[in-house]
């Protein structure tokens, strides 16, 4: 049992000058969500692009499941799903319309009851036969998630899926993730939104197209800081780092003088910063 | 299977959208209708078969290529080409796909432009060469569509198509044989008319359906050179179309 959802090795995307992606590898295990995080023009949708082969990587190489990408690229296209940044659907055709023209193409993955069931998840029923071009921007999002998500793939690639959802259904959405990746499939989706990035069980951090960070979000926390607010009869700060909470309270010695002790971490949004601004590799 | 259903969705696409309906439906018939007007301001000696027929095959030509440039183009800014291949259709359905789309735009076009001219010009025409109209229709608008496809990749936006319009029409009118005689048209003139498929059409229709100088196209050399033009074009399109960036 291959337990590899996705393998990249020295992956590289040149645009003329620009690096997009400077030699990144990584492995993603099946059944998890991975968040792609980084600033504007990081490299966010290139990777997610070259992983799914609409752009043709510099240099290296990609396996899906197992497949090599390039050698079996039409075998792979139909055990992954791809939502794009931008809606990319039909003005002029329904919503039904459009999901099932996207869901038709694999044939083998596609029944009446898939229909419904996507409809039902991405609570979009009681729009089914209205045009797309008359949606508002969330409801695009919803239809071109339903679009990818209708054919059942085992990978889902999500650039950026939440971006316009209101929370009661981004919530739900969420949920709707868990249950995805519970039997084996794999998320990998981009995101600017700091405590969806929480959510992910990976975390793969990009600048300038290079690889920062790929670690779970409990890792990546632990790496942070932590301030400790001790008020030993007038308030103290303490800054350091989690390993050593206990050696720093120790020093104070827990007698009744000690008013209250507060510890904070950093938040993952804290963490990112961080990183993308100190790091100047 | 995949390329009826991109036949399907491109119909669908033109019939929901107000604008291209009208535009391909209401578009031809005017033409028509100030064809007469023109023609009757002419002295009475011409026949205006031999102008209304190659005219209407023109027009379904020509709104056949403007209307598949315009919607390829929307489908490359739009991300739904790419998203197209990414659901795993393949270039050669998406290409099929849009020729029998348009071919039953086409048919329906047809019908109803035939139907309004037999009002207004009261023509009777026979089964044979109204059977003989539809094939040569059909060969025509796949040409349309391969150019549509080629030409919408020069285009990044709709209004890019623009320039191209005059490319199409103005050969498709002078050079063809439809308005000036080919004999008439100087030796340079007449090598290019040879690379338009209005050339080939126009020939058909003057000896297949307007004159009957033949029995069938299929024993007309014309028809063979009017696929032969659609066949290079679909090869063409083929290599415009391309999924990768
Ligand atoms: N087709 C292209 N041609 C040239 N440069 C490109 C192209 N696509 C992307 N780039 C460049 O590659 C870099 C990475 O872009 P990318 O779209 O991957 O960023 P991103 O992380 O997805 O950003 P955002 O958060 O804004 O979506 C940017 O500098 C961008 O300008
Ligand atoms: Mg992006």
């Amino acid at each position: 049992m291959q337990n590899t959802a996705i393998e990249a090795i020295n992956l590289t995307k040149r645009y003329n000058k620009l690096l997009a992606i400077d030699n990144i590898s990584f492995n993603i295990p099946k059944g998890s969500i991975v968040g792609i995080l980084g600033s504007n023009g990081a490299g966010k949708t290139t990777l997610i692009k070259s992983l799914i082969g609409i752009t043709k990587p510099n240099h290296g190489t990609i396996s899906l499941l197992g497949y090599d990408l390039m050698k079996n690229m039409s075998y792979v296209r139909d055990l992954i799903g791809y939502m794009p940044q931008d809606p990319s659907l039909y003005d002029d055709l329904t919503v039904e319309e459009n999901i099932s023209f996207f869901g038709k193409a694999k044939s083998k993955y596609f029944s009446r009851d898939n229909l419904e069931e996507v409809l039902e998840s991405t609570e979009l029923k009681y729009r089914r036969k209205s045009k797309v071009g008359n949606l508002s921007g969330g409801l695009k999002k919803r239809v071109s998630l339903a679009c990818c998500s209708v054919n059942k793939p085992q990978i889902l690639f999500l650039d950026e899926p939440t971006a316009a959802i209101d929370p009661i259904l981004k919530v739900k959405t969420w949920k709707i993730f868990r249950e995805f990746v519970a039997n084996g499939k794999t998320i990998v989706i981009s995101t600017h939104l700091m405590d969806e990035a929480i959510l992910c069980d990976y975390l793969l951090i990009l600048k300038d197209g290079k690889l920062l960070m790929y670690d779970t979000p409990d890792n990546i926390i632990k790496g942070g800081k932590a301030t400790i607010y001790v008020n030993k009869d007038n308030v103290e700060t303490v800054q350091n780092t989690p390993e050593s909470i206990a050696d720093t309270l120790h020093k104070f010695g827990l007698n009744n003088d000690i008013h209250s002790v507060q510890i904070s971490n950093q938040n993952i949004e804290d963490i990112m910063i961080e990183l993308i601004e100190s790091k100047n590799i | 299977m995949n390329i009826f259903w991109i036949a399907q969705r491109v119909l669908k696409q033109i019939l929901n959208n107000k604008r291209y309906i009208t535009f391909s439906i209401l578009a031809p018939i005017l033409i028509i209708y100030f064809l007469k007007i023109f023609l009757d301001s002419l002295p009475s000696q011409i026949n205006e078969n031999s102008y209304l027929i190659p005219f209407i095959a023109f027009v379904m030509h020509f709104i056949g290529f403007l209307l598949c440039a315009i919607v390829l183009v929307q489908e490359r800014t739009k991300g739904t080409l790419q998203r197209m291949f990414i659901s795993n259709y393949k270039k050669y359905e998406v290409i099929i796909g849009y020729m029998l789309g348009y071919m039953f735009l086409g048919t329906i076009q047809t019908i109803i432009v035939i139907s309004f001219s037999n009002i207004v010009f009261s023509l009777k025409y026979s089964i044979s060469s109204l059977t003989m109209l539809f094939i040569i229709v059909w060969v025509l608008v796949c040409t349309s569509v391969m150019l549509g496809i080629f030409i919408s990749t020069f285009a990044r936006t709709e209004a890019e198509v623009i320039p191209f319009i005059p490319v199409i029409i103005l050969p498709s009118i002078f050079l063809s044989g439809i308005v000036i005689p080919i004999d008439k048209l100087p030796s340079w003139a007449q090598s290019l008319s040879h690379i338009i498929p209005m050339y080939y059409a126009n020939n058909l229709l003057q000896n297949n359906v307007i004159n009957t100088v033949n029995s069938n196209i299929f024993s007309d050399s014309n028809f063979y050179s009017l696929i032969l033009f659609g066949l290079v074009l679909i090869v063409v399109a083929r290599f415009t179309l391309i999924d990768t960036e």
